[in-house]
């Protein structure tokens, strides 16, 4: 009994669309402001050394959805090469690093939205706290988003961001940009560690891999080419909020004196007549707010694929028979959203989810290298990532050093992650599953014993 | 060999299909297809894993009534987002001719034609046959005339349609011809079918609102409750 498979449908165009979709979001509503703290203009740069780190595990990624169709994504995809162990940290890391971008989001549109109403920055959290019990209570009910209202609200974002950044060349003061870089290199690496979500949307092709056409050609062509236009856009943005906004505002206009949570409505009163704060304002909650939703939507799947795995309780993948939600999972996810809105500050969210994020694009790099390394006869990629070995080493080595340079709390929560995960596998999945992953094989091919691990590794 | 027709379903509970269509699609080779619906939030495998067995079951019993009819039957059962294309993937996988969207129905008296402007037809008359029963008193066909199409060549397809179907053995009495002026093709069938029971026609150009309001199968199926016959063009 085949599942739904669909034909390949989706051309270049289309797959970009979708990308760029996934990526737009905090990332660029949200951020600059944070990372212009901590690099100066020099943020620009940031957003430069980001993709540089990303574009390998978008990679690695995209070849292993090649050869696993199945939703699930980073999780399987980890714990089919490194075994249950690191499937569990990965999966929980996974899953963590898109409940704090979605609170993250969730507290930027909360920021967003109170531009509009005559009340304080310090009220943000509620607001926020009202906005996901509302895209938590959507996600139980199920939600239909067509590929097209999709495209509309990228290509509008999208539309809308040019507009900004061409008006704000004329009225951008190039006083601004000077001194370029106020923390030098460190602050430089600090920043990008930073903003490294704002292109974690790339790897969104991956899960649509196999519905694309010419996966060979279109799959890195649609991953560079959207990074390339989102990158220069990024660029473009964080350069014309610098040039428009007061230095002062941007690194203390946030709750409590943080960093402005609305960068790109700080300075965009000088734009469009008058009018630019508005218009920013509105395209940043459409942004946004598609932003909380999918996020929401796509971690839980991940307690749903573990629960499937046997390394979480098996009522997380239990459907709700009416609305025929993974309502457990939702729930679960929205528990922890509303838990990390309410008592992790604002700045930490974002460390946070960035420093997961790297974590997991780190072993998604290694899981490539040892799904190539065990040669698994089941293991036939459609589209294979081009620079074996050295874009996956080179991936892996500048994703940890990003890690290093984010201060206490990320690294701390990184290495909690990891522990707690294990601890989890340890205590719930390790006597209930016995798939070892590629690795096994490896390790069993060494010590030159009969490979009993075939059937284990390939996905269900 | 029989034409092959789907018979698409909404699962979990699907509508019950009247006898009568079981009766009249007896003849041919029938494809019963499960569409299970399910919001993004839910993989496919999941919804499978937990739902599959009884959607399975229902789909069984439609077919069995299918086959104790004298149809040959298969099934087919897909969990998924999209019903359109879904629907349009097993259609061609199981090499479909035309498509049943069902609605529930007591006899079917008079049946409503739409053509289009060809009047080289081969496919149509061999499912109008089918729907026809000694009950049916009327079979007319229509052409909505639009755009630069002249009245002429509209009033030309139906009448040379009307020899063709006679010639295959339809009383004379029994077909009438209906053609009328407008712009709105859709809502010119939709209003004409109204006063019918069932609707045989083909497969219409896709259009922009199909996604929004449903295509005009659909709409026929929803809005007149006639069952509707749609079948692939072999023009």
């Amino acid at each position: 009994m085949a599942g739904h498979d669909l034909d390949r449908s989706l051309g270049l165009y289309p797959t970009m669309m979708i990308s760029m979709g996934a990526m737009i979001g905090s990332g660029i509503f949200v951020l600059p402001a944070l990372g212009y703290k901590k690099a100066g203009p020099a943020v620009i740069l940031a957003y430069l050394v980001a993709a540089a780190v990303v574009l390998p595990a978008a990679l690695s990624k995209a070849e292993m959805a090649t050869a696993m169709p199945e939703s699930g994504g980073t999780y399987l995809y980890i714990d089919r090469a490194l075994g249950p162990l690191f499937g569990t940290i990965a999966g929980i890391g996974a899953w963590f690093s898109l409940v704090f971008k979605s609170s993250f989001a969730l507290v930027g549109l909360g920021a967003y939205l109170l531009l509009f109403a005559p009340i304080s920055q310090g009220a943000v959290v509620y607001v926020a706290l009202a906005l996901a019990v509302l895209v938590v209570a959507l996600n139980v009910s199920g939600t239909k988003m067509s590929g097209q209202i999709q495209a509309v609200i990228v290509t509008l974002v999208v539309a809308g961001l040019l507009a900004y950044v061409v008006n704000a060349g004329f009225v951008a003061d190039a006083g601004r940009y000077a001194p370029f870089t106020t923390h030098g290199g460190s602050g430089i690496i600090t920043a990008a560690a930073f903003v490294f979500v704002s292109y974690a949307g790339v790897t969104k092709i991956a899960s649509v891999a196999e519905e694309v056409k010419d996966p060979g050609k279109n799959l890195p062509r649609a991953m560079l080419g959207s990074m390339a236009i989102m990158t220069l856009l990024y660029i473009g943005v964080v350069g014309a909020i610098i040039g428009l906004s007061d230095p002062e505002v941007l690194k203390t206009g946030g709750p409590g004196g943080t960093a402005s949570l609305t960068p790109m409505a700080d300075g965009a009163g000088a734009l469009l007549g008058g009018a630019g704060v508005l218009f920013i304002s509105v395209i940043a909650v459409v942004a946004l707010t598609s932003m909380a939703n999918a996020g929401v939507l796509s971690s839980s799947r991940f307690p749903l694929a573990m629960s499937r795995d046997d390394l979480l309780p098996s009522s997380l993948q239990t459907i709700d028979a009416r609305f025929k939600t993974p309502r457990n999972a939702v729930l679960l996810t929205g528990v922890v959203l509303l838990l990390l809105i309410a008592f992790v500050p604002v700045i930490e969210l974002a460390k946070l989810a960035s420093a997961f994020q790297i974590l997991v694009f780190s072993f998604e790099n290694m899981a490539l290298v040892a799904f190539r390394v065990a040669d698994v006869p089941s293991y036939e990629p459609e589209f294979k990532a081009p620079g074996y070995p050295f874009v996956q080493v080179f991936g892996f080595v500048a994703g940890i050093a990003l890690l290093t340079q984010m201060g206490t709390v990320p690294i701390l929560g990184a290495v909690g992650i990891i522990l707690g995960s294990a601890l989890v596998y340890v205590a719930y999945g390790r006597p209930r599953t016995d798939r070892t992953g590629a690795i096994g094989t490896i390790l069993r091919a060494r010590r030159g014993e009969e490979d009993d691990g075939i059937a284990a590794t390939e996905p269900e | 060999m029989a034409d092959t027709i789907l018979v698409p379903l909404e699962l979990p509970d699907p509508e019950p299909l009247s006898p009568i269509l079981i009766e009249d699609l007896s003849s041919l080779t029938v494809v019963v297809l499960g569409h299970y619906d399910l919001p993004e939030q839910t993989p496919a495998s999941s919804a499978r894993e937990q739902f599959g067995e009884t959607a399975q079951a229902t789909l069984d019993e439609v077919a069995e009534a299918f086959a104790d009819a004298g149809a040959t039957v298969r099934t087919r059962l897909v969990f998924g987002k999209d019903r359109a294309a879904a629907i349009q993937q097993i259609a061609t996988e199981e090499g479909c001719v035309a498509e049943l969207d069902p609605a529930p129905t007591e006899g079917i008296n008079r049946i409503l034609v739409p053509l289009p402007d060809v009047a080289e037809l081969d496919r149509l008359p061999r499912f109008i046959r089918l729907l026809s029963e000694d009950s049916t008193q009327r079979i007319t066909l229509f052409h909505v005339v639009e755009g630069e199409e002249s009245r002429e060549r509209g009033e030309a397809v139906v009448a040379e349609t009307r020899e063709h179907l006679i010639e295959d053995g339809f009383g004379p009495d029994a077909v009438d011809t209906l053609v009328v002026e407008g712009d709105e093709h859709d809502e010119e069938i939709l209003r004409t079918a109204a006063d019918y029971d069932a609707v045989v026609m083909y497969e219409p150009e896709p259009r922009l609102g199909d996604r929004v309001f449903g295509t005009l199968a659909d709409r026929i199926a929803d809005e007149t409750g006639d069952p509707v016959i749609v079948v692939s063009r072999d023009y």
